[in-house]
């Protein structure tokens, strides 16, 4: 990549692909690699397909090239095309993949993850992170034959009915009607619900921290978790950890260690294989059996490659202490870009862990100077986003940093001056 | 999603969304100032529905305004029910009238056919369409309609409630190329439908192209997702504040559509 300053990038050929994609996809390109849930502000400002991508970067359609903070939505924990991953994926492609029986790789994996996650006594594999939920949900009420289920207000769980709510088309009224929420960090209104519904409530389900879209991300507060942990105790709920997305970045061990519990069941996705497509929910000795009598599989669910690639990546991430290295690098690369936006009048916070950092301009309430400034980010070769957190992954050095807060700052310049 | 729907929620947006483009409908279409012209005093026309607040429209021979200024006579139209009402808007049934003679030539001579003339433009044929000052006029309407109907949901409707909790203090802002802007003004999670011109910017902001991608997106004959896709409808701003009324139009839809 260039040192020199950026011209804004075009998409002639994105665009010709999104007319094709329309006449044959319902949406062109539903879900949140989409213009519309991608908050793609201003349309015109982003590309809309990719055709090759390594390390830390990917080519547009069109051959623009850029740094990539959002990797994957999480999945490129330590850079696209990993030569150790995809060698190993390579090994096992040419013994076996999708079999009438399963592979003994998966057990590999499996004592693999018990031996790395600390509250893990067993593993169950499946393919994204809402099959874990859900399973994790259906687990949680065999084991306590209850139906309610507390989340965390501004909860993304996944895609299933069960995490949708009541205003959503397609989920029925019957769906949710066993949802309760609480606020985030708020032990008070838990122990409330709890006691409101004494003997009513099958789990509680949050993710590690509060990485909610379009607000600032909030983490526990001090004793938070240890709290839960003692009211969920007492009134024989199911502590459910969605590591969805933080899981691998913040600690190896799990996102509950790392804040200082042990969860009953908890979800993993995204990072565990580089891209390689798995998921997986682990749990207690508890709950072993529950989840053993459940209903649940799926036609790809065992596939060898994806085992074999996460045993891969697991290890490298172990061999690069790869937490510390994204605390270290996602601190550095933040405190750069406050520093960048206060040089031009303006205040950019950033907010939750350093691995999974999000960012806001706090100069107005309706985030339009933030979606002004990530635009001329993305025009000019740096993939950051508007309403999400980000991520990084083990193979962006210190020159793609240096680079990116180069871009940034041209960002904030062009925004200043259009203010 | 609830799949069913609420009588008195529908009576609210007939009378403040449907009947309530009425006011458009007298500056827009061509038809409508001969119709006008046949009112020689204003007429304060009243719908009474019980359950309900009544709502108040002001004929005049330059137009239709949604106040009273003091010096109309009075024609009350009542109904047994929002159902009564309902059938009424949906040409089924007819309203029970209170006035005196010129109250009665009133209504048969200008207050039904302005109320039918919005119904061509607001169920336009496909020769209709085919006109584009026609086509521009019936999707301004279809836009006045749903926009006021979304804050009619969203107070009263429980899905349309459930949506509006979520949607903070600030003006929401739905523009039409550069020459329409309609608000909604969101606070302590009600709104209120506001079509005068804003005077200050939107916390969110939904916009269309022109008017026939609106007209197309409102009347289902065109994907929201795709047109947000090749440019011609774009949002900016809090995208939750956009995100909550999006699902307070697809609830708009299930009480005005087909």
């Amino acid at each position: 990549m260039t040192t020199a300053a950026t011209t804004p990038f075009t998409y002639a050929k994105s665009l010709e692909a999104f007319e094709r994609a329309r006449r044959v996809i319902p949406a062109g390109i539903p879900g949140h690699q989409g213009p519309t849930e991608g908050c793609y502000i201003p349309r015109d400002a982003y590309p809309l397909f990719s055709s090759r991508a390594e390390g830390s970067r990917f080519w547009d359609l069109d051959g623009n090239e850029y740094l990539d903070y959002m990797c994957g939505y999480g999945p490129n924990v330590l850079g696209y095309g990993d030569p150790v991953v995809d060698a190993a994926a390579r090994r096992q492609t040419a013994l076996e993949d999708v079999v009438t029986i399963p592979s003994s790789i998966m057990v590999d994996l499996a004592e693999l993850l018990v031996d790395t996650v600390a509250s893990a006594d067993w593993a169950f594999f499946a393919k994204n992170g809402g099959d874990t939920t859900t399973l994790a949900v259906m687990t949680a009420r065999a084991a306590t034959l209850r139906k309610k289920v507390v989340f965390v207000k501004g909860y993304y769980h996944g895609v299933a009915p069960w995490t949708q709510k009541l205003d959503y088309p397609g989920v029925l009224e019957e769906d949710v009607a066993h949802n309760l929420s609480v606020p985030w960090n708020d032990l008070d209104a838990l122990e409330a619900t709890f006691r409101e519904h004494r003997g009513e409530i099958a789990a509680f389900i949050s993710t590690p921290y509060m990485h909610g879209n379009f607000v600032d991300n909030e983490l526990p507060a001090e004793g938070y978790w240890q709290g839960v942990r003692r009211l969920c105790d007492e009134h024989g709920v199911v502590l459910i950890m969605d590591d969805v997305r933080a899981g691998w970045r913040l600690d190896l061990a799990g996102s509950d260690r790392h804040y200082g519990i042990e969860a009953d069941l908890l979800c993993f996705c995204k990072a565990i294989g580089n891209g390689y497509n798995l998921a997986a929910l682990t749990g207690r000795e508890s709950l072993r059996e529950t989840v053993a009598s459940l209903t649940y599989t799926g036609s790809y669910w065992m596939s060898a490659v994806p085992f074999a690639a996460s045993i891969a990546t697991i290890t490298r991430l172990k061999e690069l202490d790869a937490p510390a290295m994204f605390r270290r690098v996602g601190s550095e690369l933040t405190a750069g870009l406050v520093e960048s936006a206060a040089g031009h009048g303006l205040t950019l916070v950033a907010s939750g862990e350093p691995a999974l950092f999000y960012l806001r301009i706090a100069d107005d309430d309706s985030l339009d100077l933030h979606q002004r400034w990530v635009a001329e980010c993305v025009k000019r070769g740096v993939w950051f986003t508007s309403h999400h957190n980000h991520f990084l992954n083990a193979s962006l050095t210190s020159a793609d940093v240096r680079r990116t807060l180069e871009i940034a700052d041209e960002a904030f310049g062009v925004v200043a001056r259009e203010r | 999603m609830l799949t069913d729907t609420d009588p008195a929620v529908l009576a609210r947006i007939n009378m403040h969304a449907v009947l309530g483009a009425l006011v458009v409908l007298a500056e827009r279409a061509p038809e409508a100032p001969p119709l006008l012209a046949a009112v020689d005093r204003p007429m304060l026309v009243r719908l009474r529905v019980p359950g309900l607040p009544p709502r108040e429209l002001r004929f005049a021979s330059d137009g239709v305004s949604a106040s009273a200024q003091g010096d109309e006579s009075l024609v009350t139209l009542a109904f047994t029910s929002p159902a009564h009402l309902n059938a009424m808007v949906d040409g089924h049934r007819q309203p029970i009238p209170i006035a005196g003679p010129a109250g009665l030539a009133f209504l048969t001579k200008v207050f039904a056919p302005l109320a039918d003339l919005l119904g061509r433009y607001l169920k336009p044929s496909e020769e209709g369409l085919a006109d584009p000052a026609f086509r521009a006029t019936s999707a301004l309407l279809t836009l006045h309609v749903a926009i006021a109907a979304v804050a009619q949901v969203a107070n009263a409707d429980r899905s349309g409630r459930f949506s509006a909790a979520l949607i903070p203090d600030g003006e929401i802002g739905v523009e039409v190329g550069d020459g329409h802007e309609l608000r909604l003004v969101a606070l302590d999670h009600a709104l209120t439908f506001e079509p005068a011109p804003a005077s200050s910017p939107a916390r969110a902001v939904l916009a269309f192209r022109d008017l026939d991608v609106a007209g197309d997106v409102l009347a289902g004959r065109a994907s929201a997702l795709a047109c947000i896709g090749d440019g011609s409808m774009s949002m900016r701003g809090f995208i939750p504040m956009i995100d909550n009324v999006s699902r307070i139009l697809d609830r708009v839809g299930h009480y005005l559509g087909d």
